[in-house]
């Protein structure tokens, strides 16, 4: 290449530059949204996304009380311990229009209980028993069925769908929504299901643009280039409520922030020093500092905004340094002075938190570092890569780490078990208490709701009391939308987005 | 080519090995959003043959890539070849413009300079450069969105697909680089300037336009193309930021989302690319000194082995 033909190429692609700058697409779709989290076309691989969209359904969905309420299946029965059965409606057409029959969910469903996130349920056989009826048996009582039934990952396809090794070529399922346009790790376009079983929506298509980054979620939504911008960050909220050409929704979510222990080593091995730590966190001041007021102290679990598994009597530690003092004092942790590192034996009161870079974890480390400092604890604080945290706390090696967890993750309190259950708990703190096991248990296996809240209610109690975690906060969604869109109402599992009942009024 | 490609492919797998986080664990964990069993775990291990020793585990990956089969992603169940030709236009067009950028921004810039060196041209281009190399990326990034986009409405505020969404980040990438680049300009060109053959050529009595262009700046460009095709490579994957600010889809941030999950087919597959594009981009930068110097022969000494 002469620099002659080098300089008009340049120049070439200049000016078509310019050119693409000045001519803008028109916008083809009525509603668009910008999520940072990535699509998946298999539910399997992590099916939140295309069921918020509306796009795939499970048997069960989620109610605005966050229960396992009706979706493809309309009621459900438990004629014994070890069986259930699902009724489900004649008129669900998958978007490809062939219609759904107990035989073909059923198909769908055994590809879903023999992928890895399923094998541990203790499902013994999936069958239909005739045309709109299917029979599960599991080998134990196992009360959280419907639960499992409504996850996100447990979507219903068409199983024309399938491959060989259990993939999935296209996404079809039965929702209000048809993927139109699928493009991996940018964008998903849909047009409405006209043959959906519920309320038609009224918005024909939407597109949902992966936008991983804050501001630029922002700046299109301000730009006009997007309708939703989901999860913005709290610091964001303050300009938000000054803007009146954007509106923006709060809605608390089911997941909460907490520290967890290891109780099987000094000094946490003593609950005593676990509920001092309680007691010295300051937890009103830490959300209005660093959590712009936002996000609510946790007290639990569950929050009773969002489900009554929630303990209604449970009351979280209040901030009280001299009460923190005291235990430790009691615990033999002796300081000369108020200021002081406290030891025992020798030993200073020496511990180290790790943490994960997620954006408000850090902070809120910082925030317990100087609030233990106060009453006698030296703490380390160490942010490490997410899986690079797992794996050193899996190991065992660990004072406290803090992390955040989604606690309904299906509408059941069992996943509680997943934090306190002595085999069954996958958080590392090595707690044992045989009366929480035995209430998990029990819980799991009964029928009755009210008898099965007892039993949550009481394990609440426990944890709150004994402390194998301390309980952080509670956790807001913010998202943000332009003022034209109606009839949008925040789903407390984020289970769906809702598109089917919102509009674009008020042009 | 083979070797560094091997070496490189066999490093990787290496460093991918002894990072910390176990895949099954974390792919699981991704998928439920929650914490996966030790259940589940082993038999995730045993499906992917994480569970074998390393050397069978990488001969098993070199041989299915020599056939072009990279495998097949952890996370997202479809096969690594495919998700790179996704991302890889996407890509290169962002690397090529940005390139394009620089090379329009740095090279006039450069020489006018070096031409009218320790006058006040030369120190505001100096200054700019200088304020070009510290400018933050993502900070440039999202000062054009508020202008071009926001204020202006010239371009769309990100994405990826038509020219326009290609502008902001091919300026922000490329002004980056002209800053580098335009430094490197002036010094290669001040160097030249001093040359004998130089005035030579002036005593000859070519019109100066003519030295400088034809005569030495020819001769500067050659450590220039050098750096340029460096930093393509770097480009490659390492324009993260801009691909996260401005929401295109590259080989970068699928390599960095890849590595966070620990799925490695990807991020080997995105490694073996990389490094193929590095071997291409120095043959063609070889092939560049040709082209610029006529001292240079085609399969003479003077070209470096790459092989």
């Amino acid at each position: 290449m002469n620099r002659r033909t080098a300089l008009q190429t340049t120049i070439g692609t200049a000016a078509l530059a310019v050119a693409g700058c000045l001519s803008s697409e028109p916008d083809e779709v009525d509603f668009r949204i910008g999520s940072p989290w990535d699509i998946n076309r298999d539910p399997l691989d992590g099916g939140s996304m295309v069921r918020r969209l509306g796009i795939a359904e499970s048997l069960l969905s989620v109610d605005y009380e966050a229960n396992p309420a009706p979706g493809i299946a309309t009621e459900w029965d438990r004629p014994d311990d070890y069986h259930w059965e699902f009724s489900l409606r004649e008129d669900v057409t998958f978007h490809d229009g062939d219609s759904l029959e107990a035989e073909t969910a059923v198909e769908s469903l055994e590809r879903t209980f023999n992928a890895a996130s399923f094998t541990d349920l203790p499902v013994e056989s999936i069958d239909a028993t005739d045309e709109t009826t299917i029979e599960i048996a599991t080998e134990t009582p196992f009360s959280p069925l419907p639960a499992h039934l409504a996850r996100s990952d447990a979507c219903i396809l068409n199983p024309t769908t399938f491959g060989d090794e259990g993939s999935v070529s296209e996404l079809i399922s039965t929702g209000p929504f048809a993927v139109d346009e699928f493009q991996p790790g940018t964008s998903v376009t849909t047009v409405r299901h006209e043959e959906y079983y519920g309320e038609v929506p009224e918005i024909e298509s939407v597109r949902c643009e992966i936008i991983e980054d804050d501001q630029t979620r922002r700046m299109n939504l301000e730009n006009g280039d997007i309708d939703m911008a989901r999860i913005m960050p709290l610091e964001m909220v303050e300009s938000l409520e000054t803007n009146d050409d954007i509106e923006h929704y709060m809605p608390e979510i089911p997941r909460i922030r907490f520290l967890t222990f290891d109780t099987e080593s000094e000094p946490f091995d003593d609950a005593d020093v676990r509920r001092a730590v309680n007691f010295a966190i300051d937890l009103e001041g830490l959300t209005e500092s660093i959590l712009a007021g936002v996000d609510e102290p946790a007290v639990g679990p569950f929050s009773e905004e969002i489900t009554e598994w929630a303990n209604p009597d449970l009351e979280g530690y209040e901030h009280d340094p001299e009460r923190a003092r005291d235990l430790l004092a009691d615990a033999g942790w002796t300081a000369a002075g108020s200021d002081d590192v406290r030891t025992r034996d020798g030993e200073a009161l020496e511990i180290e938190f790790v943490t994960f870079d997620s954006r408000s974890l850090p902070l809120i480390a910082e925030v317990l570092q100087d609030d233990l400092a106060t009453v006698g604890f030296d703490v380390d604080v160490s942010t490490v890569e997410y899986n690079a945290m797992l794996d050193e706390v899996g190991q065992g090696s660990f004072d406290g780490y803090l992390t955040s967890w989604g606690t309904l993750q299906y509408p059941d309190p069992d996943r509680i078990a997943e934090m306190f259950h002595s085999t069954d708990a996958t958080l590392f703190h090595g707690y044992e208490n045989e009366r929480v096991d035995e209430l998990l248990e029990e819980a799991r296996e009964l029928t009755d709701r009210e008898e099965r809240a007892e039993r949550y209610h009481e394990v609440q109690s426990i944890v709150r009391d004994e402390a194998p975690v301390a309980f952080l906060t509670n956790y807001t969604n913010v998202v943000a939308t332009v003022p034209e869109l109606e009839g949008y109402e925040p789903h407390p599992t984020e289970a769906s987005y809702g598109l089917e009942t919102v509009s674009m009024n008020g042009e | 080519m083979s070797v560094v490609l091997v070496g490189v492919s066999l490093i990787t797998y290496a460093f991918v090995f002894l990072t910390p986080g176990d895949p099954a664990y974390t792919i699981l964990r991704e998928q439920q959003q929650g914490p996966p069993s030790d259940a589940q775990v082993e038999a995730f291990r045993a499906e992917q043959g994480l569970d074998e020793p390393f050397v069978v585990q990488y001969a098993s990956w070199l041989g299915d890539a020599v056939q072009g089969d990279l495998g097949i992603s952890y996370y997202r169940s479809e096969p690594v070849t495919s998700l790179l030709l996704e991302y890889l236009p996407n890509t290169l067009e962002l690397a090529l413009a940005a390139v394009a950028v620089s090379l329009l921004l740095a090279i006039p810039t450069g020489v006018a300079s070096a031409v009218h060196r320790d006058t006040w041209i030369d120190r505001t281009s100096q200054i700019v450069a200088l304020t070009g190399i510290s400018m933050p990326n993502f900070w440039l990034g999202y000062l054009l969105i508020l202008v071009c986009s926001l204020w202006l409405g010239l371009t769309p505020v990100s994405g990826a697909g038509t020219l326009g969404h290609l502008v902001l980040p091919a300026i922000t990438l490329g002004t980056g680089m002209a800053a580098v680049v335009t430094r490197l300009v002036r010094t290669s060109m001040l160097e030249v300037l001093d040359a004998e053959y130089v005035d030579t050529a002036r005593s000859k009595g070519v019109r100066e336009r003519l030295v400088v262009y034809k005569h030495a700046l020819r001769n500067a460009l050659i450590p220039v193309v050098t750096i340029v095709g460096l930093q393509f490579g770097f480009i490659l994957n390492g324009a993260v930021i801009v691909e996260v600010v401005f929401q295109r889809p590259g080989l970068g941030t699928l390599l960095v989302d890849s590595i966070f999950i620990r799925d490695y087919p990807i991020v080997q597959g995105v490694v073996l690319v990389t490094a193929v594009a590095f071997v291409v981009t120095n043959q063609l930068v070889d092939l560049a000194y040709v082209a610029l110097d006529p001292r240079i022969e085609p399969g003479g000494r003077g070209v470096s082995a790459n092989e």
